[in-house]
């Protein structure tokens, strides 16, 4: 029997998952398990953060507080008295001391190690990096443009590829190409790496495993149906079904695929196809207006024929669209490989697919490294698997982790053991690839492998919301028959209810006030205004509460900011994700202008833009000079960089004109250029780009109003929310056109087809099938959304939505939230700016004020060291250059590699070889000539005139020769560091000889050379004199001009 | 390696600065110190520079000068050296690399490389290149190579493919010796056994060098040997002599357990890197003026110094970062880069980035002196806009016809001409080795430049290109004589490697130094402030390698982080010691990286006694204050036009514009402010609808043409007329995409011959197109252009019809009113632009067909039929729609509408704005908010 069992949790939202992960962390600790070989995962970085801290906060209190102990004791399964502070304590020391060896992370990270440690066994040729998300779109941007251009280079691949994207928009005729091809891409590119077999997609084989029974006929579609328009006014019918048929006839003669087979609101239509088998057999019924037609066989033969045709042709339409874009995606795929993947640079989702290719069906432990060598290269082994938030694991993460974890479970010692924690209610990352049908596979697998030793538990008890907002939670999820009317299909209010446990809330929630409200406006463009009232009655900043608008998309976070910004100017509201600090707003723009008009001189909307700002005063009113002037903002940015280029410009802009708004994003708008300036890019166009991209979120705390997506909120607990964007669709709608993949039995892609209408799905036995799926997917999604959005609030939970009109019969949110939440008429809403009724209501808005802040006290101030340093920080003056000089760019490019520099350092070696100048000193240099031959030359030169080589050779009486002496000096505060040339020392005197190589040309220039040098000149004489304790008058000192072979004394 | 130095023993209760400097002069004279027979190995290059100050410094107080040891990283002793080849410098054993990895070998290294990818490409061979050098690097340090480590016991686990390794390793060997050159690794074990010291140098001093690797270690053993007098000085504790081992290294097992005192109110929690610099600008700046004699500040995290440049650079306080500018964020690395980018893709894009950069300006200027770079961007931004080049190919190819007179295309010219030059400087580039090819290059671009060594970033860019020059010539070098040259791939190792380098600018005074960990040990500043005192960076670790995991690096005796580990406490242990008695260390630790990644606190910092432990854990974990919050949402100027410029002509089509919202027509017509399409690759609508225009209007005039009532005729002549504009536009080679355009346009085009045919059966000629027109409305200049007017020959009627090209065929009228509604139009809709229809309210959205009869009056009299030929996407209806209904009365409110908004216009009235425009072009400037983000135009701005 395990000690510790292998477990797995279903958390309701708010029931403690990060609670259970660090309990069963510490668990395994205190059961003297190593923490190296404990391996955590979840999907955020911020979970991950927060789970290490949990453990060791948790393990800290324990181990100075006995109470705290008994109580930690307890919920990891042990008798209070079995581990006391000490044991706490010595596991806590033991985990920090391993803290570099612990995996806890994201699966992202756990991937990227994995990959990074076998990525020749992956096919990988070295490091690699991580795109961000800027990076990503100017790839594959550039993949693109390679991808026109090498099909340029090949007429096949130019037709190929212009016939895949003719086949991918079949029923479709777009002006836009480039812009289609994207859209496919952002769409489908994960897909197709998940899925890259073409026979997967569009493939009657495989939807059709005993044929496809659609067969297109050769005749065209108007004669069918003038054919068969003569059958209708033959009496069969009465004078409106004649009239209905004849409707259906106009349609389907003009119909080609692509557009909706159905006429517009045609019953008839609809029994029409709902009948074709009958039809065939020509035993066809029509109820119609009360009456009961029987229409003869050769009308139904002829009608069946022509609706087979429509279905045929249509579905031919999507299987070749499906394989269309499969050949348009796989050429991006091909080059982008070898230009992106194999150079290295990779994304998240490369990760998996990297470590789990899908051809052999190679995985870690599998076919890959195997789990002796993933041992050796981690330096251990995991004996204990943690993985959080396990309904968004996809199918393809999965199968990485897989014959890891499977090797643990069939662990022969049952040493080993598997715990994962998630909640299928909060499955919304599907269109990510997260797999809700993961847990149930798992479960029912281990379950099986692991003969009973697998625990699975349901926790519903939350520890994040009380009272009023859970009722309001478990009346809309409660009623498993409400449900059940959103999704024909039945699976998804069926997987519901399998997993739905009413919410209590815990101990200390259940005795906190809160407040719950549905509340409806007569008109969408009401709702902001509602959600202005409902903030200023919870007033947030004034009550140190958190909060956040939960809306379903991108696009509605910038409406409601917007919104909110207007009509409550005082309260600071930050979009999660629509904040871009660079482009929100009026400073950012302007200096974008100004940039963008720098690259563009002609561009007027840019140009023209910052005659409207302040800039307008900071730049030449004059048109040409502006120009000019812009010219030279882009010089400054290409020499120095953007950031100083921003920071310069912000200083120049009137301090009157920055309120404090301004100043804040001025700061923000300066760290993007900075971190742009890290890509060493100096391009223009680029950084706009960049800068118009990047999304910050401004650090949210109390005092603010966030305003998010759901997808956003998933995870994060707030004081109150506000969920104003329930509007939409019916809840198991499949969006238009998408590609719908079908899957086997383990979750392993089918089929992939672009799906047509609804009334042609369905007289498919398997694209019926398929659709239903898709639609029960797509309801059980939207529940999950629902679900995700409304237990975010601890304590206030305010729905808004439009009324539910009397005639809508839409399968919506509002309808489900009206039929589980409506008591009785609803009440007016006092005070709000627009009629509002309140649908459903507990508690009320009291809650707001018991939770006012405390004034922080400030921090004393610590005391200033008084001491200073034992060495003083020197400026420094430099007395040496052999390297001071301006040099011209051709000289920097001299033939022969030999630049100036260089030469005037060749110079000066060989000249330290020169000890006293005679007549076999050339014969002495002679071995440098291989090395440094134009040096030797230039000295051999020197060497050559007979004044210079006097100076050069040895005098008479006690003299010291110095060559090359370095000598480091402090005078007057300031670090004087050289080398002198060569110096000889007498006694009572001394001389300097200084070597330069300038290629001054005639008497001035060699003038000007030496009133260069003669400050330096000086502070040798100055340092020599320190040195030898001679007086500086004794000593003299000569520069040698070695290209004229002159001496100038200076 | 029996040989062990000469150990010096010092402990460390005052900074490393001060017992070194002492220690070194002990036995010196007062006025001036010899020491140039020393060499100093030291751990970095900032302790070199800070110990001979302060020996400069000591030696002034005695009143003297020194003539200074020399000093070096320890490596120095593996540098020099007489080698029998030549080295092979990094590029050069990269490329010889990446020959060995695109040869046959790898196929039979099964183990090393258990997949292969499909194509071994340069990129792949480039980064494995990369790592392999990386790895015999590694070895290096303790003596290894690869032949010899599979050989070896330690491999076991792996032999294979350590065997692989080492037979690709023989072929690289081989690779190299064919040219000639030894590898550098190779170089470096040579030179170890048998090291050469600088001239003149007699004794060799390591001064708290805690990392000395193997392969120095018996360098310094050898010179020994040699005769040369090794010591080692070592700091550390009172009596803990025992701590290190006879180098002077920290043994791993004293170190791994040691206690530290470590108060936790020296302990700064801090959420990211920005508030961790933020904290040290607040401590600096209290200093005032004694900061720099004061403080000294580092970070353990590289990722904290740009963040910390900011902040001081914020609060006024000089710094300077002694690990000095990596080569890639200079201006010329980013020049040859681009330049490289045009060589590897030369597209359009490529090609236009690289001469928007002023350097181009002046390669361009050195060869063509006409070409100004105003013009030239601007001529560049035409070409893209216009001819959507496919490449710099087609884009040098174009020519340029003129379709009106007054069309500029001087503009364009230039910059074709610039591209040409491009063009053919590609070729060369790609024909020449680099050393020849890009080094002409550069030679031209710089020619006129004057470099100044004493200024900054001068002396940079000289470094820079003098290490260019270097790494091209050695290239040379290593290239053997018959092999094939590739530019392209050469100048990618080049580039990559230079890009790794830093570049290290003279300190100016009184400066905050930021120091890199390492370099901390020799600061003296009693006030120490590190930053970044996270796991990961102290001690650094490694996890997870794919050749050297840490059992392998232990059994091959390099660095582990055992090793890293005793290091690191070693010195925080020495940060703390040497500022006990006076001054005080902080270290601040981050919760998180700034782009949310979480971060750790140093396992160091955990050091403390158990019974503190708990409380430790709470301390550094403690729920952080807060960030400061973002002030809400608030315009901090409004924009502001000045005088309203007056309107001289009003085009038919922008009365639309006005009435859709006056402000944003005056930024559109009358500012003209008009946004370019700077990532266009296709045809946008407009232009895809202009193309469609310029074949119908040429058929309209064609009277052979125009005649037929044959389909296929007019087909033929749409196909040949189409392949004609798109060829003069556009030039001969097409981008894929405007391939693909123009097979839709010829589709379209396809059906419009179709209905046109028709019409020509029911009797309408053209007889005229694109007529343009100007007449004056209550003093003001309307104009326009119509696009077909056409006559019956049978009925004698006259009709005029504007083409369409959107997706989806539009009926006149809807483009032309709505039903007005009050909430959404009250506000904005002046009265003359509502009429009616039996009882229900209208609003005019545009007047262009009514305008057009308005215009053609005189000619055709008031019956003309107005109406859309639309040309929409396959399978929608292609076809003539008329503006139904229409009569008299529609025509008269029409007229008031247009001199309602002449009269507006000429009034100067362009407010208020409408708030809820469906496209808004401006939506970037004015935020959703037109009101609070814009003046009226004409009214003066008090923000
Ligand atoms: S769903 Fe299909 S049609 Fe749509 S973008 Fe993806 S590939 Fe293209």
């Amino acid at each position: 029997m395990r000690e510790i069992p292998n477990t797995m949790i279903r958390a309701s939202a708010g029931s403690g998952k990060t609670f259970q992960l660090t309990t069963r962390f510490i668990r395994l600790l205190l059961n003297g398990q190593a923490p190296e070989r404990i391996i955590a995962l979840t999907f955020t970085r911020k979970a991950a953060g927060e789970f290490f801290e949990g453990i060791l906060t948790k393990l800290a209190k324990a181990a100075s507080d006995p109470e705290e102990a008994k109580r930690l004791a307890g919920d990891i399964g042990q008798a209070e008295g079995d581990f006391g502070p000490d044991d706490f304590r010595s596991a806590l020391r033991d985990l920090v001391k391993k803290m570099n060896r612990l995996s806890l992370g994201t699966i992202d990270g756990f991937f990227h190690r994995m990959l990074g440690m076998f990525s020749l066994e992956y096919g990988l040729g070295g490091d690699f990096e991580m795109m961000s998300e800027f990076e990503r779109k100017h790839t594959r941007l550039s993949v693109l443009e390679s991808l026109f251009a090498q099909s340029r280079g090949n007429r096949g691949g130019q037709e190929s590829l212009i016939q895949s994207h003719r086949l991918a928009t079949a029923g479709q005729e777009r002006r836009d190409f480039v812009n289609s091809f994207t859209e496919h891409l952002n769409r489908c590119h994960e897909l197709l790496q998940r899925v890259p077999e073409a026979n997967r997609w569009g493939s009657p084989e495989r939807i059709w495993p005993s044929g496809n029974p659609w067969v297109k006929q050769k005749q065209d579609l108007p004669e069918m149906v003038q054919d068969w328009r003569g059958l209708i006014g033959g009496g069969e019918f009465s004078g409106k079904l004649c009239n209905a048929w004849e409707k259906i006839a106009d349609h389907l003669a003009g119909w080609v695929p692509g557009l909706s087979l159905k006429p517009p609101s045609s019953v008839v239509f609809d029994r029409a196809i709902a009948g074709l088998d009958e039809m065939e057999n020509g035993d066809w019924e029509l109820p119609f207006d009360r009456k009961v037609f029987f229409p003869s066989k050769k009308f139904c033969r002829k009608l069946a024929w022509i609706l087979r045709h429509c279905v045929a042709w249509e579905l031919e339409m999507r299987l070749t669209r499906t394989k269309g874009i499969h050949s348009l995606l796989s050429a991006y795929e091909e080059v982008y490989d070898v230009q992106v993947r194999r150079a290295g640079r990779l994304t998240f989702s490369d990760l998996p697919m990297l470590l789990a290719p899908r051809e052999g069906h190679a995985v870690l432990g599998g076919g890959g490294p195997n789990q002796l060598d993933i041992e050796y290269r981690l330096d251990g082994a995991f004996d204990h698997w943690l993985l959080d938030e396990f309904q968004d694991t996809s199918t393809v993460q999965w199968r990485v982790m897989e014959n890891l974890i499977d090797e643990v479970m069939q662990d022969p010692e049952g040493q080993r053991t598997f715990f994962c924690v998630g909640d299928p209610k909060q499955s919304i990352y599907q269109w990510r690839g997260g797999d809700p049908t993961l847990f149930d596979r798992i479960e029912a697998r281990y379950q099986a492998a692991a003969s009973g030793e697998f625990d699975t538990i349901s926790l519903d008890v939350s520890w994040r919301s009380c009272g009023a907002v859970l009722d309001l939670v478990n009346a809309v999820f409660g009623s498993p028959a409400v449900l059940q009317q959103f999704d024909k299909n039945q699976t998804a209010a069926g997987r519901w209810a399998a997993t739905w446990e009413k919410h209590q809330p815990a101990k200390p929630r259940a005795d906190e006030d809160g407040h719950a409200m549905y509340i409806t406006v007569e008109a969408r463009e009401e709702r902001w205004a509602l959600v202005a009232h409902l903030l200023d009655r919870i007033q947030p900043v004034a009550n140190g509460l958190n909060c956040a608008i939960i809306v379903q998309k991108n696009n509605t976070v910038r409406e409601v900011v917007d919104f909110l910004r207007g009509a409550l100017p005082d309260v600071p509201v930050v979009g999660e994700s629509a904040t871009n600090p660079g482009a929100d707003n009026p400073l950012g723009m302007a200096l974008l202008s100004l940039f963008r008009a720098a690259a563009h001189p002609r561009e007027r909307f840019s140009g023209g833009h910052i005659l409207l700002t302040p800039l307008a005063k900071l730049v030449p009113s004059d048109p040409d000079e502006r120009q000019a002037a812009l010219r030279s903002v882009q010089r400054d940015v290409y020499q120095w960089g953007f950031e100083p280029v921003v920071s310069g410009w912000l200083g120049l802009i009137d301090k009157s004109n920055m309120n404090p708004f301004a100043q804040w994003r001025a700061r923000q708008f300066l760290d993007l250029a900075r971190q742009f300036d890290e890509t060493g890019s100096r391009d223009i166009d680029e950084f706009v780009q960049f800068v118009t991209a990047q999304e910050t979120a401004d650090a949210p705390g109390a005092n603010v109003v966030q305003v998010m997506t759901i997808h956003k909120a998933k995870g994060l607990t707030f004081d109150a929310t506000i969920v104003p964007d329930v509007e939409g669709s019916r809840l198991d709608e499949v969006p238009r056109d998408a590609l719908y993949t079908h899957k086997t039995e383990d979750a392993d892609a089918d089929w992939i087809l672009s799906l047509p209408s609804k009334e042609i799905c369905e007289v498919d036995d398997q694209l019926g099938t398929a659709l239903a799926e898709a639609r029960s997917e797509a309801c059980y999604e939207n529940f999950c959304k629902l679900y995700v959005g409304l237990t975010r609030a601890s304590h206030g939970l305010y729905v808004v939505s439009t009324e539910r009109k009397p005639s809508s019969r839409s399968a919506n949110y509002i309808r489900l939230l009206n039929e589980t939440l409506a008591e009785g008429d609803s009440k007016p809403l006092d005070g709000a700016p627009v009629s509002a009724g309140i649908v459903f209501e507990r508690g009320d808005f009291a809650w707001t004020e018991a939770k006012r802040p405390e004034a922080r006290k400030p921090k004393a101030e610590p005391a200033l060291v008084q001491a200073g340093r034992g060495h003083v920080r020197l400026a420094r003056r430099r007395a040496s250059d052999h390297e001071a000089v301006v040099l011209s760019g051709v000289q920097l490019f001299e033939a022969g590699g030999a630049d100036a520099i260089s030469f005037g350092l060749a110079v000066h070696k060989v000249f330290e070889q020169v000890e006293w100048a005679d007549d076999t000193t050339l014969a002495r240099l002679a071995l440098l000539r291989e090395t440094m031959p134009e040096a030797v030359d230039e000295v051999a030169r020197c060497l050559a005139n007979k004044a210079l080589a006097n100076r050069l050779a040895k005098p008479e009486g006690d003299v010291h020769l110095w060559r090359e002496r370095a000598f480091d000096l402090v005078v007057e505060n300031e670090f004087i560091s050289g080398v002198f040339d060569r110096v000889h020392v007498y006694a009572d005197r001394a001389e300097i000889l200084d070597f330069k190589s300038d290629r001054v040309g005639d008497e001035a220039s060699m003038k000007k050379a030496a009133e260069k040098y003669t400050p330096q000149m000086m502070t040798y004489r100055q340092a020599l004199a320190k040195l030898t304790g001679l007086a500086e008058s004794t000593i003299r000192s000569s520069l040698i001009f070695t290209h004229p072979c002159e001496v100038v004394e200076v | 390696m029996g040989v062990a130095p000469k150990i010096t023993y010092l402990t460390w209760d005052k900074p490393l600065l001060t017992s070194a400097t002492e220690w070194l002069l002990a036995d010196e004279s007062s006025d001036s110190a010899d020491l140039s027979a020393t060499l100093l190995l030291l751990p970095t290059q900032q302790a070199g520079r800070r110990l001979r100050e302060a020996l400069a410094t000591e030696m002034a107080r005695r009143g003297g000068g020194l003539f200074p040891p020399q000093t070096a990283l320890p490596a120095v002793m593996l540098a020099g050296g007489e080698s029998g080849e030549p080295i092979a410098d990094t590029v050069a054993c990269l490329w010889h690399w990446v020959n060995v990895l695109q040869g046959e070998s790898i196929g039979r290294c099964a183990a090393l490389f258990p997949r292969l990818p499909s194509v071994v490409d340069f990129n792949w061979c480039r980064l494995m290149a990369r790592s392999l050098h990386e790895l015999r690097g590694a070895l290096v340090d303790a003596g290894w190579d690869c032949a010899a480590v599979a050989r070896s016991e330690h491999c076991e686990k792996e032999s294979q493919r350590w065997k692989d390794l080492a037979k690709l390793e023989s072929v690289y060997r081989k690779s190299l010796a064919k040219a000639g050159l030894c590898d550098v690794h190779d170089a470096r074990r040579a030179v170890a056994a048998k090291p050469v010291l600088p001239e003149g140098i007699c004794r060799v001093v390591l001064l708290g060098v805690t990392d000395l690797v193997p392969l120095v270690q018996s360098a310094l053993g050898q010179a020994a040997v040699q005769g040369a007098a090794i010591e080692s000085v070592v700091f550390g504790p009172e009596g803990g002599e025992s701590l290190f081992d006879d180098w002077g290294r920290p043994v791993p097992e004293q170190w791994c357990g040691r206690e530290l005192s470590l108060a936790n109110e020296r302990l700064h929690p801090s959420l990211d890197e920005r508030t961790q610099a933020r904290d040290v600008a607040n401590w600096l700046k209290r200093y005032g003026k004694n900061v720099y004699q004061t403080v000294g500040a580092g970070a353990a995290d590289p990722g904290v110094v740009p963040h910390l440049e900011r902040e001081l650079g914020n609060v006024g306080i000089r710094h300077f970062n002694p690990a000095g500018r990596q080569c890639r964020f200079t201006a010329v690395y980013a020049f040859i880069k681009s330049l490289f980018a045009v060589l590897q893709h030369p597209s359009f894009n490529n090609a236009d980035a690289f001469l928007r950069l002023p350097d181009s300006w002046d390669w361009l200027a050195a060869q063509d002196e006409t070409i100004e770079p105003t013009q030239l961007l601007a001529g560049l931004d035409e070409l893209r806009g216009e001819h959507l080049p496919a490449d710099l190919a087609a884009a040098a190819a174009l020519d340029f016809v003129k379709r009106s007179e007054t069309e500029n295309i001087s503009r364009r010219i230039t910059a074709r001409s610039a591209l040409r030059l491009l063009q053919s400087a590609l070729a060369a580039l790609s024909k020449n080795p680099p050393s020849v090819g890009l080094a002409g290059f550069l030679k031209t671009t710089f020619a006129q430049r004057q470099f100044d060594s004493a200024d900054p970033a001068d002396a940079m860019n000289i470094e820079l290109l003098r290490q260019l020059n270097e790494r091209l010539a050695r290239l040379d070098a290593a290239v053997p004589a018959r092999a094939k040259r590739n530019p392209v791939a050469e100048l990618a190792l080049v580039l990559e490697d230079l890009g790794r380098e830093s570049v290290i600018l003279e300190r100016p005074s009184d400066t905050v130094d930021l120091q890199g960990w390492l370099e901390l040990a020799w600061e003296d500043a009693p006030h120490l402030l590190v930053t970044g005192a996270n796991e990961g960076h102290l001690p650094a670790s490694i996890h997870g390698d794919r050749f050297l995991p840490e059992s392998i690096r232990a059994g091959l005796g390099l660095r582990t982080n055992g090793d890293r580990l005793a290091r690191d406490a070693w010195l925080l242990e020495l940060l703390l010691n040497s500022r006990a008695r006076k001054g005080r260390v902080d270290l601040f630790v981050g919760r998180q990286r700034i782009n949310g990644d979480p971060l750790k606190p140093s396992r160091l910092l955990f050091r403390c006694p158990d019974e503190q432990l708990p409380a430790r854990v709470v301390h550094l974990f403690e729920k952080l204050p807060t960030d400061e919050q973002p002030p809400s949402w608030s315009a901090p100027w409004k924009l502001t036009t000045g005088e309203v410029k007056p309107v001289e002509t009003l085009g038919v089509t922008s009365i639309a514009s006005y009435l859709d919202c006056s402000y944003r027509f005056y930024l559109r017509h009358v500012l003209r402010m008009e946004a370019l399409d700077l990532e266009q690759r296709e045809l946008d609508a407009r232009g895809f609808g202009s193309l469609v225009h310029h074949v119908l209007d040429a058929y309209g005039r064609n009277v052979s043409a125009r005649g037929t009532e044959d389909a296929k005729l007019i087909q033929q002549y749409f196909i040949a007329e189409l392949g004609r504009q798109v060829e003069q536009q556009f030039g001969k080679r097409l981008s894929l995409p405007l391939t693909v355009q123009r097979e839709i346009a010829r589709k379209r085009l396809m059906l419009v011959a179709l209905e046109q045919s028709k019409a020509r059966r029911e009797g309408w000629a053209i007889i005229d197109t694109e007529r343009p027109f100007e007449v004056t409305l209550d003093r003001l200049l309307i104009s326009g252009r119509i696009d077909r007017i056409e006559k019956n020959a049978n009925t004698g009627e006259v009709r005029v019809l504007d083409y369409k090209t959107s997706n989806k065929a539009k009926p006149p009228a809807g483009a032309h009113w709505r039903r007005f509604n009050e909430a959404r139009d009250g506000e904005i809709v002046p009265g003359y632009a509502r009429f009616q229809i039996g009882d229900k309210m209208y609003r005019w959205k545009n007047l262009q067909l009514p305008l057009y009869a308005w215009a053609l009056e005189q000619e055709f009299g008031t019956a003309i039929a107005l109406g859309y030929f639309n040309i929409p996407e396959v399978g929608a209806n292609t076809g003539i729609s008329l503006l139904e209904p229409y009569d008299r009365e529609l025509s008269n409110s029409a007229m008031v509408c247009a001199k309602g908004v002449v009269a507006d216009v000429k009034a100067g009235r362009f407010w208020p704005p409408f708030s809820k425009p469906k496209y808004d072009d401006f939506k970037g400037i004015l935020f959703g908010q037109a009101t609070k983000t814009a003046i009226e135009p004409g009214k003066e701005g008090a923000a």
